[in-house]
């Protein structure tokens, strides 16, 4: 709820260029999502068709968002602030990184893998420090996740 | 009165169980640590830790998720008070007066407080808890589909008005949970809906891969961008005992936010953070010293403390007797309760007596635990804080990962979670909070069930919401209440609590 008064912005046609992007992408999501259900079926007599709960909370959800983005033209509202990549885009590659690598590489590699790439999503990483962490880390995996929880994953590559 | 403790030694019986009470040991511990550690939640955490539990008994199950959830908010005050920043979110007004009892060399008093106002509260609460949720049932087991669905309505209408975001906004998003909510296949029809073609899908999108996503992931990509600073306070933690004037100081503040805190708790979307606010501000109120506030009064840290753990312990009475989520954590237990095939609502008290009493029993005995546990390891905790985030957020992720790939063994599961970190790391940055999605997701699909049974019995009439005379009466409580937060003169009143 933080409405800082900024001079910046005075005189500007969209006020608050937060809400006014964030609420776009959601009534988007809406539409398209009104689009995608339209071929399932309506209501029938006493009974709810398969589109009718999702078509409900669609036009919901575009209704709300036309009203944030109907506001954001007279309330003042924050600015839209450039953001660091490095660390969405290293945790995210991690991530996809074992969801890849977990059937062919197995476990203990994608572990101390995935470990390593995400550490550098940080601009504080050091490097020997990430390795030996990123080691201990799927070390202790390890033994906590295939030792004593049992999950069924394969340890080691498949070859 | 003689069968609430008939019932509450059937669930001592059970909860008191090895294994049920090393289980209660681990949550709450677990739940102590993620509380210390800044940048970790208990909701991210629950999420991570409930593909583990599939193998487990669902009692075993909930009472360590439980005992996580109650432990954080015991744990979040040690490094509110010995390093000035919230562990938990709820523990930030506990940084005002327990950091500064803290520089003036009180840390082992504020420690103290913290925790046996805790404990009182988490005792007393649990009390309410048997007390207040036995009744609730009673009145929900009348309730037909009509009743449930405006009473979901009206859950979802009280998290929006008691939490401090924007009221639209979060309007918003409980119609981007309701919508994710029907993705999958239509459980009358077996049609697809918004699956995109994907065969992953036609299951609906898992509860784990949603929250691990927009509480586990997107916490981590918000942690990283603002750089870390975090001064552990050097001196030794000495004088763990307060002294009797602390103690008659502080018992009133305890009692006031136990009250507080118990009755917040309840209301949904009101929970921990803004029980303690309130705790504080009526506290500095009836203060003879007011001027001592934020100089480290001592009932600037019981009054929050209590009331963050009371409400965190009423906030099962909703859950339990009506199935409906009040908070993020809550919904993470109705995730967890689904997952072990319970269905959480009224016929839970009689169909599983068992469950719901041994739930109640261990909240006392993980409080206990809590208690003695804690002040002897506060040494440790603190070395812990002393970890560093550069360390922390490797560990989280690749905790997250094999939490969400061990659900389902599903690789597809596990890159859908991290698109949806994205989604709500860039949702919370445009300034849309993720709590509603949340539990707007979890509510939807039991609100298209009953909405569905409504229509049906009532022969196609929508109107039968306003017909029925108790189904009304709470569309005009949730009414009652968009109305009030609309209005300018109360929410400009609502903006000045969130920021004080």
């Amino acid at each position: 709820m933080v409405r800082n008064e900024n001079p910046n912005l005075r005189g500007r046609f969209i006020k608050s260029p937060q809400d006014f992007c964030g609420a776009l992408f959601l009534l988007a999501v809406a539409l398209i999502s009104l689009w995608l259900v339209a071929p399932l079926s309506e209501a029938t007599g006493f009974q709810m068709g398969t589109g009718t709960a999702p078509r409900l909370f669609a036009v919901f959800l575009a209704a709300t968002s036309a009203v944030v983005i109907v506001r954001s033209f007279f309330f003042e509202g924050l600015p839209i602030q450039g953001f660091a990549l490095r660390g969405p885009l290293t945790i995210l590659g991690s991530v996809i990184f074992f969801a890849l690598a977990i059937r062919p590489l197995g476990f203990a590699l994608t572990a101390f893998v995935t470990t390593l790439i995400a550490s550098f999503a940080s601009s504080e990483v050091r490097v020997r420090e990430a390795l030996v962490f990123s080691f201990g880390l799927a070390v202790f995996c390890c033994l906590v996740f295939i030792y004593a929880i049992r999950l069924p994953f394969s340890l080691w590559p498949a070859w | 009165m003689s069968e609430i403790v008939n019932n509450l030694g059937l669930g001592m019986s059970i909860a008191l169980s090895p294994i049920n009470v090393m289980l209660c040991l681990i949550g709450a511990l677990l739940g102590t640590l993620v509380g210390v550690l800044p940048g970790l939640g208990a909701v991210a955490t629950i999420a991570m830790l409930l593909p583990i539990t599939y193998g487990m008994d669902p009692i075993g199950a909930l009472i360590m998720l439980a005992g996580l959830y109650y432990g954080a908010q015991y744990g979040g005050s040690t490094t509110a008070i010995l390093v000035n920043i919230p562990g938990e979110v709820s523990s930030l007004v506990t940084t005002l007066d327990g950091y500064q009892m803290a520089r003036r060399g009180r840390a082992g008093a504020a420690l103290a407080i913290a925790a046996i106002g805790s404990f009182a509260a988490g005792c007393i609460a649990t009390v309410l808890v048997a007390l207040f949720a036995v009744p609730l049932t009673s009145i929900a087991l009348v309730f037909g589909p009509p009743e449930y669905f405006s009473l979901m309505v009206l859950g979802l209408i009280c998290a929006v008005v008691l939490t401090n975001a924007s009221l639209v906004k979060s309007l918003v998003m409980i119609g981007a949970g309701l919508l994710l909510s029907t993705v999958g296949a239509d459980v009358q029809t077996g049609q697809n809906r918004l699956t995109l073609g994907l065969v992953e899908l036609a299951d609906g999108i898992d509860f784990v891969v949603l929250t691990i996503g927009v509480f586990g992931f997107s916490e981590i990509l918000r942690n990283l961008e603002s750089p870390e600073e975090r001064a552990v306070l050097n001196q030794r933690v000495r004088n763990l005992m307060p002294t009797i004037k602390d103690l008659r100081d502080s018992a009133p503040s305890i009692l006031r936010g136990t009250g507080l805190g118990s009755l917040l708790g309840v209301l949904p979307g009101g929970g921990t953070i803004l029980a303690t606010y309130a705790s504080y501000i009526l506290e500095k109120k009836i203060s003879n010293t007011p001027e001592q506030f934020g100089q480290g009064a001592i009932q600037g840290v019981a009054g929050p403390e209590s009331a963050n753990n009371a409400a965190a312990q009423t906030s099962f009475i909703p859950l339990l007797s009506l199935g409906i989520p009040a908070n993020a954590v809550m919904a993470m237990m109705v995730g967890a309760m689904m997952l072990h095939g319970l269905t959480p609502g009224p016929q839970i008290m009689t169909q599983q007596p068992g469950f719901f009493w041994a739930m109640i029993a261990s909240m006392w005995i993980g409080n206990l635990m809590l208690l003695v546990i804690n002040l002897p390891m506060v040494g440790i905790w603190v070395r812990l804080l002393k970890v560093p985030y550069r360390l922390l957020f490797p560990a989280i992720t690749i905790f997250c990962c094999i939490g969400v790939y061990s659900a389902a063994n599903s690789s597809f599961d596990v890159i859908l979670t991290a698109l949806f970190g994205f989604l709500g790391f860039m949702l919370v940055r445009f300034g849309f909070e993720v709590t509603p999605l949340v539990l707007a997701f979890v509510l939807g699909p039991m609100m298209e069930e009953n909405l569905r049974r409504a229509i049906l019995m009532s022969y196609g009439d929508p109107l039968v919401f306003v017909e029925e005379p108790i189904s009304a009466a709470i569309l005009v409580v949730a009414a009652f209440m968009l109305l009030i937060a609309i209005l300018p003169t109360i929410r400009r009143g609502r903006v000045k609590v969130f920021a004080e």
